[in-house]
């Protein structure tokens, strides 16, 4: 049962994501149609993420202060 | 505070330890398959690699009785690790799980072998090992006291010359055969690394890798960052016996890492995106040797992803704690440099604290590679790798379900998480996608039998794109049935950056 309405739940998140898909490639055709390219403009950001690992010196226990200290 | 090249940056995120690993979610319907990181690894993940092309055979033994003893007495409850080995391509030995029992049952399993592009006779657990300018292994043959039959006397000037000149084409040979073997290990080693950054780099937050080792190829550490005094100190030693130029790496290391530069620079920025911290432990454990470069490698390996190395010491096991300890000490900072400007080059990075009486790891710098600039990247050889990637690649995620079609064929329906997928923006506000979709059908001794592919460059409007972050991109594409098809690979690449995902599924009955 559970199995059963897991799978309707994917269908029909399918069937409305299907539909979507279609509007967006019936929008791509109308552009294709004019004969105008959209114009990309490429904008790169990149979010540099670092790890860092804290310890209390001596120990490989991590202090319980970190948001106050960096 | 965190500095780029010595300027103060302004951090936009901070995800304490821990709150960054994702929730473990039900299990999927059958016959839907994901390589979302909820399936993969909900949880810190850990990976053990037991590196056979790297390490002699005996200290591999030594290696895996030191794992199994850690799995035994140090293995704490949720812990989740998979464990690895390369043996010539990387092999899976035991899929993320916190299961101690199945970790050790896996490592059971493991049996150490020769290693791959051995030279004969040649004493590899030393620093000469490898190196093509080591003396040979050859036996010096000196014409003068050669023990030729009648005595060096009977030799004339002809012959003794005759001895000289092939022995010096058996030196030459040996070293050419010598540097052929560290290269393709060297080769090996990155492409291992390079498929470790597509199965890791999708999982939220930093992902260690325990690499057993006995010797790395190459280091990942820029050919023009000076080291700091910290890390002279640490390697003291070997400085007592080479110059800092010399001691940057390894000699063989130096090498590989000069004539595969790009190739490098360009693994270490996927490994660094992609939040994997190396901590190599050697696994010959506490050694007399002159394994000093090597042991210098593991430690600038370590440095630049964060990690630490752990060499030249017994129980190294002990090793393996330490990492684990570190995972829940991590904390995770993000921003975005001021810096705009993509140039590939290094820059390095420092992170202080306000207070006192801490110590704080983090990796040293970052290549500025814009990834739909990577000059050394082949497409096409991405995508055929991480087909055969022995675990799915989690840079692009996406879930998809396979079921005969009314049309005798074999439907296949991508949906495609788009908040993994890179866009251009358009003069309309809009965004543009430029994705591919691969399905390949391999028969039961894994042969390619039959593959189809679509791509899709959408333009889509603001508010659409809101709709397709929310509920995914979907795309459908239609197989031909075949009997002796086993396993269905399918992929989803973004063509702008490279990045792919994969997803393996046994094909449905028809």
């Amino acid at each position: 049962m559970k199995a059963v309405s897991a799978r309707a739940r994917w269908f029909s998140v399918c069937l409305i994501v299907l539909a979507f898909t279609v509007a967006v490639y019936r929008v791509r055709a109308q552009q294709s149609s004019a004969q105008v390219p959209a114009p990309t403009i490429r904008v790169t950001t990149h979010m540099v993420l670092v790890d860092v690992v804290v310890t209390e010196s001596r120990a490989s226990r991590p202090p319980d202060f970190i948001p106050k200290i960096l | 505070m965190i500095e780029e090249n010595g300027k103060v940056q302004k951090i936009a995120t901070f995800v304490p330890a821990g709150e960054n690993a994702p929730t473990s979610a039900p299990p999927l319907p059958p016959g839907i398959y994901s390589n979302r990181p909820q399936y993969r690894s909900p949880g810190p993940a850990t990976v053990m690699l037991l590196d056979a092309i790297n390490t002699p055979f005996k200290d591999q033994s030594y290696a895996r009785r030191q794992m199994l003893r850690f799995i035994q007495e140090q293995y704490k409850p949720g812990q989740r690790m998979a464990v690895f080995t390369l043996t010539g391509p990387l092999n899976e030995l035991q899929d993320f799980t916190t299961d101690p029992q199945i970790l050790h049952t896996a490592l059971q399993r493991y049996i150490p072998r020769p290693q791959e592009f051995a030279i004969a006779g040649q004493p590899t657990t030393s620093i000469a090992g490898g190196n093509p300018t080591a003396p040979s292994t050859v036996t010096a043959v000196d014409p003068a006291t050669a023990p030729a039959s009648g005595g060096s006397s009977t030799l004339g000037p002809g012959m003794a010359q005759l001895v000289d000149s092939v022995q010096q084409a058996l030196q030459s040979f040996e070293g050419a055969q010598a540097a052929y073997a560290e290269d393709q290990r060297a080769i090996l080693t990155l492409n291992a690394l390079n498929s470790l950054a597509r199965i890791l780099g999708g999982l939220p937050g930093r992902k260690n890798l325990i690499w057993v080792t006995g010797n790395l190829p190459f280091s990942l550490i820029p050919e023009n960052r000076n080291m700091t005094d910290a890390e002279l100190t640490e390697s003291l030693p070997s400085l007592q016996v080479h110059s800092v130029e010399q001691h940057a790496a390894g000699n063989q290391a130096a090498m590989f890492r000069q004539s595969h530069a790009g190739e490098i620079r360009e693994t270490a920025a996927r490994l660094a995106s992609g939040e994997v911290a190396i901590y190599p432990i050697d696994a010959r454990g506490l050694s007399i040797s002159t394994a000093i470069d090597s042991q210098e490698t593991m430690r600038e390996m370590a440095r630049e992803t964060g990690g630490r190395a752990y060499v030249n010491q017994n129980e190294v096991r002990m090793g393996v704690e330490r990492a684990f300890e570190d995972q829940s000490a991590t904390y995770t900072l993000g921003y975005y440099p001021e810096n705009k400007k993509y140039d590939g080059k290094y820059r390095q990075l420092k992170v202080k604290v306000k207070r006192d009486g801490v110590d704080v790891q983090s990796r040293r710098g970052y290549f500025a590679i814009d990834p739909t600039q990577m000059k050394d990247y082949n497409p096409s050889q991405e995508l055929a790798s991480a087909l055969v990637d022995v675990a799915p690649a989690t840079l692009v995620t996406f879930r998809a379900q396979a079921k005969p079609s009314a049309n005798g064929k074999l439907g296949v329906d991508f949906l495609v998480d788009a908040d993994t997928l890179s866009t251009e923006d358009s003069s309309n506000g809009g965004k543009k996608f430029s994705v591919s979709f691969f399905a390949a059908l391999y028969s039961a001794t894994g042969k390619m039998l039959k593959n189809e592919s679509i791509r899709a460059n959408p333009s889509v409007k603001a508010e659409d794109y809101k709709q397709i972050l929310q509920h995914g991109m979907m795309v459908h594409m239609d197989l031909d049935q075949l009997a002796e098809a086993k396993d269905l690979r399918l992929a989803v690449r973004d063509d702008r950056t490279g990045y792919v995902g994969t997803i393996n599924a046994p094909v449905p009955a028809h």
